[in-house]
């Protein structure tokens, strides 16, 4: 029904199936967004924040959303600057992920202020000396990138390409596409790195402080690594779970062992530089602001296997299958261990924020536990399910594969 | 942030006495009476209700005897953790009296500040606040009412130094920036055991009280410069208060 | 010439442009600011001239003076006189004093039940119902009782001129903090010289924690030992020197096991019927009872004379009630042995303060407890309240079927909730009112509180009420107004040339030489206070206070083994009584760990696991008087087999817009026929 808008030579499901697969989508959709809407009429008491516990599962998600998208940047610095031209295969998917991530992203944050309409202040009164300045103004600088950037993905529709207007339009926007890699990789690299950065500063927190390094402590390079590590492996994990669902071949191999050994060399470089900042941290940092480290991970369930987990099993292991070469042969290792990689910066996340305010700071403070309430799960759902939606109508009416039409005839 | 000493400067502290404390909570009262803090609604608890002071009880495990330590808005000085995170400056240090201030109508509620604040001074209005009754005709007109989604905390009552400033300049005596005000807690305290004055004036008894042997500062090796002291001359209440013993206070009374 | 896709774009474009030239997208933005500031409509309180008036806090019998601060008209704040001469100081309790006149709890004017709701009545209508009910009365010879909380004012004295004229009154009180004094049985009302006392042995009073006059108190810590004895860590126990874990009820046993030990040591120190009956008790079944090894109690009882001056003091607690008389008697009689009775540092004599009004004959005077079993045909519950509980169930037993109960309290409380006919009188802060000696003073006072704020048109004072009673059932009373009755008594007080008058100024207290009764009266209405010389008189050596037979023979048995948990009730003095307390004491109860609120029920883990209970588990507590919901919460501190919940303040106080449910001690507490709900048993289950 819908074929003259999906690109020629691509087969696609039936339109019914299609319609089919996104009612789900939409029901959790709507869901999120009635909780959502919850959240703005009634007040954030509809979480289950408190003054103890200011950032919840929104926070957390954010960060580990931004990071994931991080493959949106760094796949374009590849391919754009680092001219890896393999990497035209998966680009314009990670453009689409990298927009769903952060749009999604700031479309939560918008939620979980007290006070939506007065978003823009931060814009208006801006206090130079915060990282959370920093983070919005690359976030919204980059998120218009990146919609820069989706742009001519969507012009290049079968059926807008018939618009003489849209056409020269996006022709002109391939021609400095470069520059806005550049200016995105620019961007992200900040506000990356000022994510981690918001916890690193915190002199207050023993457990998320770290040591600066010119005006940024440690955490802020150590976010921007994780980052630019876990990007290419979650284009993968990504590319990989839509040609399982899509049921045929997106990329070449060449693509997925490219993609797989840049994260494993950033990562096993994170690694070592994370080992380094651990060390010190626990050996000099905490205990100089009168913390004992051996009370971060004293606490049912946070206990230290949390770090073994997150810089071994889930950091090392996954970086050294990534680099062998005999390993990113075989598929099933090969997402595997992206897969993990992912799942480590999930961890460090979740461990910068959640645990970072569970702990105690003053002596007769209590550890503390929060569960996130329906309303914030669902509207991240609501996130999911958005992304889910626009992926798919992407996959379906655009060209975001471009290896797809010839691997598809090859199969045939 | 740097502050350069401004002339005239005050910088207001307070000692709290742990040895008279005994938890009756009047200063909490007063202080949301004072601050026109609304009262909870059903849904709010000790971790989500609005207290600018709370009192906590400290106790070691088994043992019956309980002391208890009012905690506030510790009031930093020039390193403060919430003011440098603010992104729309909605807190700012005054020089001139060493305040802590927060700004509600530019707070956009982000709690960046809260997650900063390690001593959990600050509070979040999650719920829009409500005046049972005609309880609003009791509501102090010298303090704005905060609407939803923003953090409060305390401001060492910030708008009695404003009034005593201005009876300062209205008696001729010039615009002074040290003019001696008590906010409500100290006033309301029964069993005074809270100081408060300007820290700098070497005469005040606060100043004298906050260098006597037994007075320490809560977190004071995170170096936040914070102007509240805390006194005592129990053992097991330094160590409960402060997690450690005082150094070299051979002291022990039991 | 064509419009094209390109000309609509520009347009638009330039369109855009342009308006960032206007002031159309920054005054929006100026106006997005003010509106975020104003998201519902937040209250503007009035700005007006401010003032500074004097007052007294009636909440409990405390009767900390105050300053109010008003805005024009309203009160705004309060704080409690820092530096007056019997104590200083006011609890959180009294700071908010003056929320209570606008609490939605509030009754506006005289109103009858009709099942679940309330239907506004007529005054007139009101008391012809009141004095319908009185004549049947005196028909069916059944009782007329006045429930007076706070005996000793004038408003006490227009009670008893009503009740002395008709012919089955009852004048009815429930035992408060002066209990253990009363129990001497001397002639004379006792006070405790406390700022020479060295220790203070408390049996459940929560002397560190509202009692008597707490910034007397507070002023004497510092040269006092304090030791608490208390079935539960109570917030006295923590700050006490030592605290004394006893089984609930065994306060007189204790009392009586040191007071043994003491006898035993040195004969001379009881009167020989104390030393008869002590010698009868046997120390080991004793000590069983209270709980506590004998080790333990010789060594509090050698500390204690070691400590002397010592008092020892019961009068109950707010929310747990009182103690029986006996215990207050045992109490009593170690004071005796303690030798603290008429001598400095202890108990001693102070002098009545001086009456104003005709007084009368005719009129019972009882405790509540003492009133026979449903022989009440009306029941007046007088509006002053002493900020202590008092269970329903023990007023009930003295009800007739077709009682009339009416309640002046102008708030719709526990009690005012099950009465029959409300006629409300002023709320706190809108009348005169009297503030007498707390049980501890040495020396009898007399203040005065002013009204701040104007009576509402449907609310009636007491005094008013009797004039109004006594025209309608043809008793003669005095026709003096609750303000002339006051300016009397001040008149006398002033006649009696003793002690000294002192006015509040800025600065604090001077002494203050009126000329005349009126002006003594305003100066006293302005928040001074009139402080009475010491009383030099002896006390009568020879009365010895004994408890019953049948107690001292129940405290020898060993304690019975009992399936379920014994109630261990409490409450913040002035939390607990027919007043509500303001909204704002959720900063104590409920946005903080400080203090437990009625629906928290705490008991040992132990006692937990045998009940198969989780910590946070929903419960429901069951008597047999009534059933409460709570929250479970463990306390290792708390003894095995016990639960300890609040009895105030209730929830509908601090939320009077949500649904009232039955929650805290109050509502399980049985009536015991000692008049105390101390022996109530308990059981918990999964709600």
């Amino acid at each position: 029904m819908d074929e003259r808008l999906v690109t020629r030579g691509l087969v696609r499901a039936p339109f019914r199936r299609f319609l089919l697969w996104l009612v789900p989508w939409v029901a959790l959709l709507g869901l999120g967004v009635y909780a959502a809407y919850l959240c703005l009429a009634l007040g954030l008491n509809q979480t289950n924040m408190d003054n103890r516990f200011a950032f919840g599962l929104w926070i957390y998600l954010d960060l580990t959303v931004i990071a994931l998208g991080a493959g949106a940047f760094f796949t374009g610095f590849l391919l754009y600057v680092m001219k890896r031209s393999e990497l035209k295969a998966v680009i314009n998917s990670a453009v689409v992920i990298g927009f769903i991530c952060y749009s999604g992203a700031i479309g939560i944050l918008a939620i979980d202020v007290g006070q939506p309409l007065r978003a823009w202040f931060t814009f208006w009164h801006p206090n130079v000396h915060s990282m959370l300045t920093e983070v919005t103004f690359c976030l919204t600088c980059y998120l218009t990138v990146l919609a820069i950037e989706y742009l001519p993905i969507v012009l290049k529709n079968r059926r807008l390409r018939t618009v003489p207007s849209m056409l020269v339009f996006e022709h002109e926007l391939h021609r400095v596409m470069a520059v806005f890699a550049l200016v995105g990789s620019f961007l992200s690299f900040f506000h990356q790195g000022s994510l981690g950065g918001l916890y690193g500063v915190l002199q207050g927190r023993p457990f998320a402080f770290r040591e600066s390094l010119a005006a940024w402590p440690s955490t802020f390079f150590l976010f921007i690594l994780s980052a630019a590590a876990v990007g290419p492996s979650f284009v993968l994990v990504t590319t990989w779970l839509v040609s399982k669902v899509a049921g045929r071949p997106l990329a070449r191999p060449e693509v997925f062992r490219l993609l797989a050994k840049v994260s494993g060399s950033l990562l096993i470089v994170y690694v070592m530089l994370k080992s380094i900042d651990t060390l010190v941290w626990l050996n000099r940092t905490a205990p100089a602001l009168g913390a004992r480290p051996a009370r971060f991970y004293a606490f049912d369930p946070f206990g230290s296997w949390v770090l073994f987990t997150e810089i071994v099993a889930l950091g090392l292991v996954p970086a050294l299958v990534l680099l062998s070469e005999r390993a990113r042969r075989d598929p099933r290792l090969l997402v595997g261990a992206a897969f993990l990689a992912c799942c480590g910066i999930v961890l460090n996340r979740f461990v910068m924020t959640v645990q970072t305010l569970a702990l105690p700071t003053l002596a007769f403070d209590p550890f503390l536990s929060y569960a996130p309430s329906w309303q914030e799960v669902a509207s991240f759902l609501a996130v999911v399910a958005y992304g889910v939606i626009l992926y798919s109508l992407s996959y379906r009416y655009l060209n975001l594969f471009p290896q797809e039409r010839e691997l598809a005839a090859q199969e045939a | 942030m740097e502050r350069e000493k401004t002339e005239g400067a005050a910088r207001y502290g307070m000692v709290v006495d742990l040895d008279r404390c005994n938890g009756c909570g009047t200063c909490s009262v007063a202080c949301a009476v004072e601050n026109n803090v609304p009262p909870a609604g059903e849904r709010a608890n000790a971790r989500n209700g609005i207290s600018w002071l709370r009192v906590q009880r400290v106790e070691a495990a088994g043992e019956a005897r309980a002391a208890f330590v009012p905690m506030l808005c510790q009031q930093c000085g020039d390193k403060t953790p919430c003011a440098s995170v603010c992104p729309q400056n909605a807190v700012e240090l005054d020089p001139g009296s060493g305040i802590v201030a927060q700004v509600p109508v530019r707070c956009l509620g982000c709690r960046y500040c809260m997650a900063a604040c390690p001593y959990h001074a600050r509070s979040f209005n999650w719920w829009d606040p409500e005046w049972p009754g005609r309880l609003a005709e009791t509501l102090n007109p010298e303090v704005s009412t905060r609407t939803r989604g923003v953090v409060e905390k305390c401001s060492f009552c910030s708008h009695r130094l404003q009034a005593a400033r201005a009876a300062l300049a209205a008696a001729g005596k010039g615009a002074a920036l040290a003019a001696e005000y008590v906010p409500a807690c100290v006033e309301a305290c029964p069993a005074g055991a809270i100081s408060f004055g300007n820290l700098d004036d070497p005469g005040s008894d606060v100043a004298r009280l906050a260098q006597a042997p037994g007075s320490f500062r809560l977190l004071e090796r995170l170096g936040t410069g914070s102007k509240v002291y805390y006194h005592t001359e129990r053992e097991w209440v330094r160590r409960l208060a402060d997690g450690r013993a005082a150094a070299g206070d051979g002291r022990n009374h039991g | 010439m064509t419009t094209t896709r390109r000309d609509l774009l520009f347009g638009l474009g330039g369109g855009f442009a342009g308006l960032a030239l206007t002031p159309v997208p920054w005054k929006l933005l100026d106006d997005v600011s003010i509106w975020t500031q104003h998201r519902r409509a937040l209250p503007v309180p009035a700005r007006g001239p401010v003032a500074w008036k004097a007052a007294a806090c009636t909440l409990c019998p405390g009767g900390c003076a105050l300053r109010v601060r008003c805005v024009g008209p309203r009160p705004v704040s309060i704080v409690g006189e820092p530096r007056h001469p019997l104590g200083g100081g006011a609890c959180a309790v009294g700071l908010t004093l003056h929320h209570l006149a606008y609490h939605p709890l509030r009754l506006a004017g005289p109103a009858r039940r009709l099942g679940d709701r309330r239907e506004p009545v007529t005054l007139d209508s009101a008391l012809a119902t009141i004095s319908s009910a009185i004549a049947a009365a005196g028909r069916t010879r059944q009782s007329v009782m006045v429930l007076d909380r706070r005996p000793g004012r004038v408003v006490s004295q227009a009670w008893l001129e009503l009740l002395c004229g008709l012919p089955n009154g009852v004048y009815a009180t429930v035992p408060g903090e002066e209990a253990t004094l009363a129990a001497f049985g001397q002639a004379t009302p006792l006070g405790i010289d406390l700022e020479h006392t060295r220790t203070l042995l408390s049996f459940g009073a929560p002397v560190l924690d509202g009692w008597g006059r707490p910034g007397r108190v507070l002023g004497v810590r510092g040269g006092l030992r304090v030791v608490q004895v208390d079935a539960w860590r109570s917030a006295s126990a923590a700050l006490a020197d030592e605290w004394v874990p006893v089984a609930p009820g065994s306060e007189g046993a204790l009392a009586l096991a040191l007071a043994q030990v003491l006898v035993t040591a040195d004969p001379a120190r009881a009167p020989q019927p104390a030393r008869a009956a002590l010698a009868a008790l046997a120390p080991a079944q004793l000590a069983q009872r209270i709980g506590l090894e004998p080790q333990r109690i010789a060594a509090l009882a050698q500390a204690l004379a070691a400590g002397r001056p010592a008092v020892a003091v019961g009068g109950g607690e707010a929310g747990a009630g009182p103690l029986s008389p006996d215990n207050e008697r045992a109490i009593a009689l170690l004071n005796v042995v303690l030798g603290s009775l008429g001598h400095e540092g202890g108990i001693v004599a102070r002098r009545p303060l001086p009456e104003a009004g005709r007084g009368g004959t005719g009129a019972t005077f009882a405790s509540l407890a003492e009133v026979p079993e449903g022989s009440v045909r009306v029941a007046l519950l007088d509006a002053a309240d002493d900020g202590r509980a008092l269970p329903w169930p023990l007023l009930a037993r003295t009800l007739a079927r077709d009682a009339l109960v009416v309640s002046l309290s102008p708030f719709d409380g526990l009690l005012a909730r099950r009465a029959s006919l409300v006629v409300p009188a002023p709320a706190p802060l809108e009348g005169l009112d009297e503030i007498l000696p707390t049980a501890d003073a040495a020396l009898a006072s007399y203040a005065l509180s002013s009204p701040l704020l104007p009576q509402p048109a449907g609310a009636l004072d007491a005094v008013a009420l009797v004039q109004r009673l006594a025209a309608a059932t043809g008793v003669a009373v005095d026709a003096a107004n609750h303000q002339q009755r006051v300016t009397q008594r001040v008149a006398a007080i002033t006649a009696t040339g003793r002690g000294r008058l002192l006015a509040r100024t800025g600065a604090g207290y001077e002494a203050a030489k009126p000329a005349d009764a009126d002006a003594a009266f305003a100066l006293l209405a302005q928040g001074g206070v009139w402080i009475d010389a010491p009383d030099t008189s002896s006390l009568d050596a020879g009365r010895c206070p004994l408890p019953s037979a049948a107690a001292l023979e129940a405290w020898s048995r060993p304690a019975e083994a009992v399936a379920d948990l014994a109630l261990v009730a409490f409450a913040a003095r002035g939390t607990a009584g027919s007043t509500p307390v303001s909204p704002l004491l959720t900063k104590l109860y409920q946005e903080s760990d400080l203090r437990a609120a009625t629906r928290v029920a705490a008991i040992h883990p132990r006692t937990a696991g045998l009940l198969g209970l989780r910590e946070g588990q929903a419960v429901r507590l069951e008597s047999a008087a009534g059933a409460a919901s709570a929250s479970l919460r463990f306390d290792e501190r708390l003894a095995p087999g016990r639960v300890a919940i609040a009895a105030g303040p209730e929830p509908s106080a601090l939320h009077p817009e949500a649904k009232r449910t039955e929650s805290g001690a109050l509502a399980v507490a049985e009536s015991g026929h000692d008049g105390t709900w101390r022996q109530t048993r308990v059981r918990i289950r999964e709600a």
